[in-house]
């Protein structure tokens, strides 16, 4: 699973989800279904697709979602955390409304305005549920970017070659001089058709003017 | 099968405390009560008329989202009946763009004021969103959550 670049794209989308959840006013589209989170899920798997030379699972979208959701979560740990302490009140009086029925709630809400400790964990678990929350919504995200722009998934598989293919050359491969041997290659340096598929495939030679096979399985 | 049963019990847990926030309100939990809705408050606007009541008091968050997730539990049950548990792909992405589009549109106008949307419309669309979203969001989770179950499991069978 090494094979993927997932700290560049984890940053980002866990940067772009982690910051815009959390700073005021900005987080303020995340009442729609936490908005950013998605978006930094999103952002993130795109990303991962964009530098990936393989086919990109929903598992890696789960995954590079997790990852950017962790990043989101912290941040947004550590940016609401003492905010939500100094929006308390606010965020109190937006309950008190919300409860506009049941003066005994509204009484409740009051009295945990006036006590600072109840105030203080309120908000830490407040503060914590909220970047659960992300993390959540960032995976989702991460899954929904790897299935909007993983497109390579509807084209066949690329050949998939046996570990020993291709075959390695003799030692001696070119032979110094050639004395007999009428069924051997005319010449080894002799360019044959050049072979676009994978090249990476073919591991590089020392002195390797003749590492090209022409591209198709000997015998 | 395990990881699947798993989902659907975390996606009814949620939709519980969607649910549990007016219900504690209801029977005087006020601090487990606003610890639930205070949770939500991150995801969703909760404003009172725009959402479902419950034993009196709005739910958790309002009516187009808690369409969405009861949407996703729709999904989720219908997923086995539909698709193999164990394909690690997705269906075509068209459908996932065609079902959000609704909702797309009844929030837009809404918020455009060209006209006002209803109960029934942010319902409808939410849970048609949230349904289809659900056979994009199980592949990925189920595989994943599986991988991890193999992976604990692994060291316990050496062990």
């Amino acid at each position: 699973m090494d094979d993927l670049d997932w700290k560049r794209p984890a940053l980002i989308g866990g940067l772009i989800s982690g910051i815009l959840s959390a700073v005021p006013w900005v987080n303020f589209l995340n009442v729609c279904l936490c908005l950013w989170a998605w978006i930094g899920g999103i952002v993130a798997a795109k990303l991962l697709v964009g530098r990936a030379y393989r086919i990109v699972t929903a598992k890696d979208g789960a995954k590079i979602g997790l990852y950017s959701g962790l990043i989101a979560g912290a941040i947004v740990l550590l940016i609401t955390m003492p905010l939500t302490l100094w929006q308390m009140d606010r965020a109190l009086q937006s309950m008190i409304i919300i409860m506009k029925s049941s003066p005994e709630a509204q009484s409740f809400y009051v009295r945990i305005q006036d006590n600072p400790t109840l105030k203080t964990m309120f908000s830490f678990i407040i503060a914590f549920v909220n970047s659960v929350l992300v993390l959540g919504f960032t995976v989702l995200g991460g899954l929904l970017g790897v299935a909007l722009f993983e497109k390579r998934r509807d084209q066949p598989p690329p050949p998939q070659y046996s570990p020993g293919y291709p075959p390695p050359c003799p030692p001696n491969y070119p032979p110094p001089s050639a004395p007999s041997a009428p069924s051997a290659p005319s010449a080894p340096s002799a360019p044959s058709t050049p072979s676009a598929d994978n090249p990476s495939h073919y591991p590089s030679q020392s002195g390797g003017s003749g590492g090209d096979q022409g591209g198709g399985p000997q015998g | 099968m395990i990881v699947y049963a798993a989902l659907m019990a975390l996606s009814i847990l949620w939709m519980a405390l969607v649910l549990a926030a007016p219900w504690l309100m209801a029977e005087r939990h006020f601090l487990a009560s606003a610890a639930i809705y205070q949770g939500f408050s991150a995801v969703c606007h909760q404003a009172p008329e725009r959402s479902f009541y419950f034993h009196g008091y709005p739910m958790g968050v309002c009516s187009r989202c808690a369409s969405i997730y009861a949407g996703f539990i729709i999904g989720l049950a219908l997923y086995p009946f539909l698709r193999d548990l164990r394909e690690d792909g997705f269906p075509p992405r068209w459908i996932l763009i065609s079902a959000a589009i609704p909702t797309v549109i009844d929030f837009t106008v809404g918020v455009l004021g060209l006209f006002a949307n209803t109960f029934f419309s942010r319902a409808l669309t939410g849970i048609l969103f949230g349904t289809v979203a659900a056979f994009y969001i199980t592949p990925g989770l189920v595989s994943t959550l599986n991988d991890w179950l193999i992976a604990f499991e692994k060291p316990k069978a050496d062990g």
